[in-house]
């Protein structure tokens, strides 16, 4: 038996014409495959259309705005590592493009040449300054070379920790866009 | 009620976070119930409608006020929990199983008490035979009442798409109804061909 079109009028959402509804229940009446589909479908739409809203667990409100302050914390301190990465790829980037602009514009033995002169050139420069330094130290008193190599390890401390303390408290809070 | 559209919802759009909590308050419900009828599970729809209204808040200077709010949040939802489905790959209930599946949620919940009536649970394995754009198609159809044009604004399909979408989830639905009551449709008759 044909079951077309009937049984797409039995799954239509739109009203059947009256014409089509007469012949769909005569239809009906003669076929019990489209019965069983038309009775299936009735059932399922009957319960579809009574089906209540499911509400939330009490408190979702009290849940969200706790939920609330720990995703923005979170999202911060992605923001903060987001920015870290972005500005060390940025200067890989940079350091990988200065590269290959000195290696596609130099040939491989003109850059080691280069690079021999410059290695022994700062190597010349290095042994001058350390000789001038030697005789400049020897005539500054030891003790003021100590005071001023003290003075200078305190400061990189100082810095060091500084660094270290905005990084904590940064990734910890993050930083304010607002 | 049109409290959250015309009062805090203009608040919330401005940044106010209580105006916010008040939008939250007022679509807790049909975003949690959107959530629950597409995952199945009372856990995952709290999980997914806390998702959704953190997504809502992350973009909410990309909301077109001309569009209605109930519509935009629904479709964060639903693009949620069909992501969830694509990526967990939620275990579906066998159809036949689901009278014996009326054990207590542990969850403090009070839809763990509707759970348990059995034709929240035919409901549920009903929807699980469904992909998740048909069924989430078939969600805002019946319970949010949305036409076809709404349906396809919110899912991002053709007008047309969702006509044959609902068109087969209902087919669908159907049959795995005839399946889980022989007894409520006279036995198929074997020499008769069948309709599909």
């Amino acid at each position: 038996m044909n079951h077309q079109p009937f049984n797409e009028w039995i799954y239509q959402d739109a009203p059947l014409t009256e014409q089509d509804e007469q012949e769909l229940k005569a239809h009906l009446k003669t076929c019990p495959v489209c019965q069983d589909n038309d009775k299936a479908w009735q059932d399922v739409n009957g319960m579809l259309k009574s089906a209540p809203m499911m509400p939330a667990a009490p408190g979702f409100v009290n849940r969200w705005q706790a939920s609330l302050a720990d995703r923005r914390q979170k999202e911060l301190r992605r923001q903060v590592w987001m920015g870290f990465l972005i500005l060390s790829g940025a200067f890989l980037l940079t350091l990988a493009l200065i590269i290959l602009f000195i290696v596609l514009n130099h040939s491989p033995v003109s850059l080691f040449t280069q690079v021999f002169e410059s290695l022994t050139g700062a190597w010349l420069v290095f042994l001058e300054a350390k000789a001038s330094i030697t005789h400049w130290l020897q005539t500054i008193p030891p003790l003021l070379i100590g005071a001023g190599l003290l003075v200078f390890a305190s400061w990189c401390t100082v810095l060091v920790l500084a660094w270290n303390l905005v990084f904590r408290i940064s990734s910890r809070k993050g930083i304010p866009t607002k | 009620m049109k409290i959250p559209d015309s009062e805090w919802l203009p608040l919330a759009l401005q940044g106010n976070e209580e105006a916010f909590t008040r939008v939250v308050e007022h679509y807790q419900t049909p975003v949690y119930n959107l959530c629950y009828r597409m995952l199945g599970s009372p856990q995952e729809a709290e999980d997914a409608a806390q998702e959704t209204f953190w997504r809502a808040y992350r973009n909410l200077n990309r909301y077109d006020s001309s569009r209605s709010f109930m519509t935009w949040i629904l479709s964060i939802a639903a693009h949620y929990c069909i992501d969830q489905h694509r990526r967990q790959r939620i275990n579906i209930l066998p159809l036949e199983g689901y009278v014996e599946d009326t054990s207590p949620d542990p969850a403090p919940n009070p839809e763990a008490y509707a759970s348990q009536s059995e034709e929240a649970a035919v409901l549920r394995s009903l929807l699980d035979g469904l992909n998740p754009q048909d069924r989430a198609a078939i969600i805002l159809r019946y319970w949010y009442d949305l036409s076809e044009m709404e349906i396809a604004q919110t899912l991002n399909l053709t007008v047309s798409a969702v006509k044959s979408r609902l068109h087969r989830a209902r087919i669908t639905l159907g049959q795995r109804w005839q399946a889980a009551h022989p007894s409520a449709v006279p036995e198929r008759r074997h020499d008769e061909s069948p309709a599909f």
